[in-house]
């Protein structure tokens, strides 16, 4: 106390030291303790309560005055002090029993962590040192026997291989890197071991914005980190993760997002044109066309069962055939048709050798005279022109050449034609382009045109396919989606644009008569879009292609459909439009971001950007991925 | 001594601010995000490293790294940091993994136990002020025996004086329990300032006082003033004990969780590196 009793005079008061490791034992029960206290080692130096000095012969007390002084006795003959005690039993203080019970907290999580760093078997459940925490659900899956070495390459390898990880990591990179960048992280490295995508992996969005060039490279750690736990969401990002790069700042969906562009999501010609305006106004609504209706609205053309991004079509027999079969099956396609000729060029008795001698035309009436009036009056057609590579005006012009043609088809049936065709396409296509053409009814076909007759064919004539018919050579189908038209229509429209104008003429021709919407075979492109180059190769679409929105969106209508149910919601978002096909081929008007807005929005509906948005594009499993996996 | 006051303002804005500025750096969409979790970590891994020292700096105190009440600030300073830093590391309350879940119950444990250390600095040392009666710690069983030493020779006079041994027994049977070493430990601790000390002692000295001769009972006030002296050092003996004992936990867990850090270091720079 700081009073008389608890004076720091040197006399009165011992120097106390908090970080002494000792403590009296005298002091510990609560007694007085001796003046030195132990020793460092822990002994005890208060058996004396001095030690005395000689002077002379004499012996001297040196009890210190804080002690009491001199002791009455004073020393013995030999110089021992003659105030002994027995000796106490030095206690630890407070001080280093809190460094004791450190070291051994310390030793404790290092045992602990030697102990388990041994057990690494983490698929057993058995607790590691080494566990940084359960895997993804979807990682846990497949990670095998040795599942840690799976991605990290330092594990299994020993103190050697820590070390190394440790100081020269780039040793330790997969030595199979797959195709494309060489990620600078191992962890990076072995993500992209199994997982591929539609372009660079270590790209933004995994391609290069051309407008970006100088975008640094990405790394799959910079989104995706695992061992949170199998039900971690570790393909979830943050808006700010997205904000990274898109400097324009989208904290709320209805606010910030900029527009969709007028035609979204049509922003490309669709693969089947279907006038939705015009269909669901006028042909839908017509009380005489009721039978044929699709029934159900919407959903009576477009398959919920299975919906996605996009909703699928029904089939063109169990709904647009209720009233286009007749439509398609009108329109035949004629290969030749014999054309007009002037001078007839067949000698006598040509014919007959040729075709047999009822075939020959009777000799001409020597009282009559001598003039030729030939069985057709229509020019040649704009296909056989293209195909005989012959102008298709006036008779003087081809006739020679058509009559030719006429003899050699006399004697070979269709493969004359069939030559011609197959200098003008790709080789190999004659099989698909002719199947099922009857070489013998062409052969009867040119010996009843050689002798200025109609051909007549014996027997039914109205059974589909190729058949000869009066002067023409035509084709005709039975029915959507004929495999011979089909070739047709693709040889036509995939044959480049020929060298020279007047083929390049012929060959226009030809092609936009094959290709025409109104009045080409089969009608085929009122409905299937074809795109391609003016003059150049096309495409013709025969199926529907779904899910061709804009690059790194996504769309799910499933969830839509189940909320509010499926008649309620197409055209809540869908809207026709009040012109005839005013977003490409739809007939719909473009879906506008406040559509969306009015649920996906701040205290609403999710609204974040991978809502809509994905990351990556083109992602898939890499083959080695599956093998190893199998 | 108190880690805020006027002149630990400065440590306070720097603090505010490192925080500040690292949470924007963490949640800053102008940032790439690679290696954002070893930032963090590392940061972290040096703010526990710099806590550590405080306790370096108490054992050379010979030394001159300034002054103490500006290490405490510092220390306190740097935890709440720390506690920042960590909730940014971790991205959520509890990791996963029981390594990781092991290192966050030490780390929540050592900041425990420091907040409640701090609170009992600014609490006893006010009661400390109160109470009076300043002594060093290390001094009071020497203190304590002083008085008991006084204690006895009043008996044995006074036995001495009135020829009988009444005082005499009743202090072995009695009060020499309560001058044999500190007593009503948490009664003093929690701010009774030696009151049910007061009472016993009052009690238990009326109580002998009603058989007691007159020369007896001179003595008898010596003893009432000795108790109440041992009351006072009773009370610096109980709030300094905590004071002092409450790093017995804070420190080790704290050395604990520096070792485990360390390993989780060691194991993110082999593995996830």
């Amino acid at each position: 106390m700081n009073d008389s009793a608890n004076s720091f005079r040197h006399d009165q008061s011992r120097y106390e030291r908090p970080t002494l490791g000792w403590r009296c034992g005298r002091s510990a029960n609560w007694d007085s303790p001796c003046r030195y206290g132990p020793t460092a080692s822990g002994v005890c130096r208060g058996q004396n309560a001095c030690t005395p000095t000689r002077s002379g012969d004499a012996w001297h007390c040196r009890r210190p005055a804080a002690e009491g002084g001199p002791c009455p006795n004073g020393p013995g003959k030999d110089g021992s002090c003659g105030l002994r005690r027995p000796p106490c039993v030095p206690r630890r203080t407070l001080h280093v029993w809190r460094g004791r019970l450190s070291v051994l907290a310390v030793g404790v999580i290092l045992a602990l962590v030697a102990l388990l760093a041994h057990r690494t078997d983490t698929a057993s459940g058995a607790p590691t040192s080494l566990d940084p925490g359960a895997l993804s659900a979807a990682h846990s899956h497949f990670a095998g026997a040795s599942p840690c070495a799976t991605c990290h390459t330092a594990f299994g390898r020993g103190t050697g291989g820590w070390w190394q990880a440790f100081w020269s990591p780039a040793a330790l990179m997969p030595t199979e890197k797959p195709e494309g960048d060489v990620p600078t992280h191992r962890l990076s490295a072995a993500c992209i071991e199994c997982h591929g995508f539609g372009g660079h992996e270590l790209h933004a969005h995994n391609q290069i914005f051309e407008q970006h060039t100088d975008l640094a490279p990405t790394d799959c750690l910079m989104c995706h980190t695992e061992h949170k736990g199998r039900l971690a969401q570790i393909t979830t990002l943050t808006q700010a993760q997205c904000q990274t790069c898109h400097t324009r700042v989208v904290k709320d969906f209805a606010t910030d997002h900029p527009p969709f562009h007028a035609k979204f999501p049509y922003d490309h010609k669709q693969a089947i044109t279907f006038d939705h305006a015009n269909h669901y106004n006028k042909y839908f609504s017509d009380p005489h066309m009721a039978s044929q209706v699709p029934p159900g609205g919407c959903v009576g053309c477009h398959e919920v069962g299975d919906s996605g991004r996009a909703l699928r079509p029904t089939k063109f027999e169990t709904t647009c055939a209720n009233c286009h079969a007749d439509t398609i099956a009108k329109k035949d396609f004629i290969l030749f048709r014999w054309p007009e000729i002037d001078t007839n060029t067949f000698k006598p008795g040509e014919i007959g050798r040729a075709c047999g001698a009822s075939a020959e035309p009777p000799p001409p009436d020597p009282n009559k005279p001598a003039s030729f009036s030939g069985v057709s009056a229509d020019p040649l057609n704009s296909i056989s022109a293209y195909f005989l590579d012959l102008p298709a005006g006036k008779p003087a012009e081809y006739e020679n050449q058509v009559q030719d043609l006429a003899r050699a088809m006399m004697k070979d049936g269709a493969d004359p034609l069939v030559d011609a065709v197959t200098k003008h396409f790709s080789a190999g296509q004659a099989e698909r382009l002719f199947a099922g053409i009857d070489s013998e009814q062409v052969r009867q076909a040119a010996c009843a045109w050689a002798a200025n007759q109609e051909y007549s064919q014996p027997g039914e004539t109205t059974v589909p396919g190729w058949r000869a018919d009066e002067l023409d050579l035509r084709y005709a189908h039975p029915s959507h989606a004929d495999p011979v038209l089909k070739a047709w229509i693709e040889a036509f429209a995939a044959e480049p644009m020929p060298e020279g104008d007047d083929a390049a003429a012929r060959f226009a021709k030809a092609r936009r008569e094959m290709l025409s919407y109104s009045d080409g075979p089969g009608l085929c492109t009122q409905c299937h879009a074809v795109s391609g180059e003016r003059g150049g190769p096309l495409t013709v679409s025969w199926q529907v292609e779904l899910g061709k929105s804009p690059a790194l969106t996504r769309f799910d209508h499933r969830p839509h459909l189940d909320l509010l149910g499926p008649e309620k919601t197409c055209t809540s978002c869908h809207r026709l439009a009040e012109s005839v096909l005013s977003v490409e081929n739809t007939g719909l008007r473009g879906i506008a971001l406040t559509t969306c807005t009015e649920c996906h929005a701040a205290g609403k509906v999710r609204d974040d950007c991978q809502t809509c948005h994905v990351y990556h594009q083109g992602h898939a499993f890499r083959k080695r991925m599956v093998q190893d996996a199998k | 001594m108190r880690a805020v006051n006027r002149s630990s303002w400065p440590v306070w804005v720097a603090t505010s601010i490192a925080a500040a500025a690292i949470v924007y750096w963490n949640v800053s969409p102008k940032l790439a995000y690679i290696g954002r979790d070893f930032v963090t970590g590392y940061i972290l891994f040096g703010l526990m490293v710099f806590l550590a020292l405080y306790n370096g700096r108490k054992k050379l105190s010979m030394v001159p790294l300034g002054k103490a009440s500006v290490w405490l600030t510092l220390h306190l300073a740097v935890g709440i940091l720390a506690l920042v830093v960590f909730r940014l590391h971790v991205d959520a309350l509890w990791p996963t993994g029981p390594m990781h879940l092991a290192l966050a119950l030490l780390f929540y444990t050592v900041c425990a136990s420091g907040v409640i250390g701090y609170g009992l600095q600014l609490a006893l040392s006010r009661r400390l002020a109160q109470a009076g009666g300043e002594i060093i710690y290390e001094r009071i069983p020497a203190e304590i025996a002083a008085i008991r030493a006084q204690v006895e020779k009043a008996v044995l006079q006074a036995a001495t004086d009135s020829g009988n041994d009444t005082l005499g027994r009743d202090y072995l049977q009695t009060l020499a329990w309560y001058f044999a070493q500190p007593r009503f430990f948490w009664s003093n601790a929690w701010g009774g300032f030696g009151r049910r000390a007061e009472n016993w002692l009052q009690r238990h000295l009326h109580t002998i006082g009603r058989y007691l001769s007159e020369a007896e009972r001179a003595r008898l006030d010596d003893l009432a003033r000795l108790g109440a002296e041992k009351r006072h050092i009773d009370v610096q003996y109980a709030m300094q004990s905590l004071l002092k004992r409450w790093t017995i936990f804070h420190v080790p867990l704290a050395a604990a969780m520096l070792a485990l850090a360390a390993w989780h270091l060691i194991l993110v720079e082999v593995f996830a590196q």
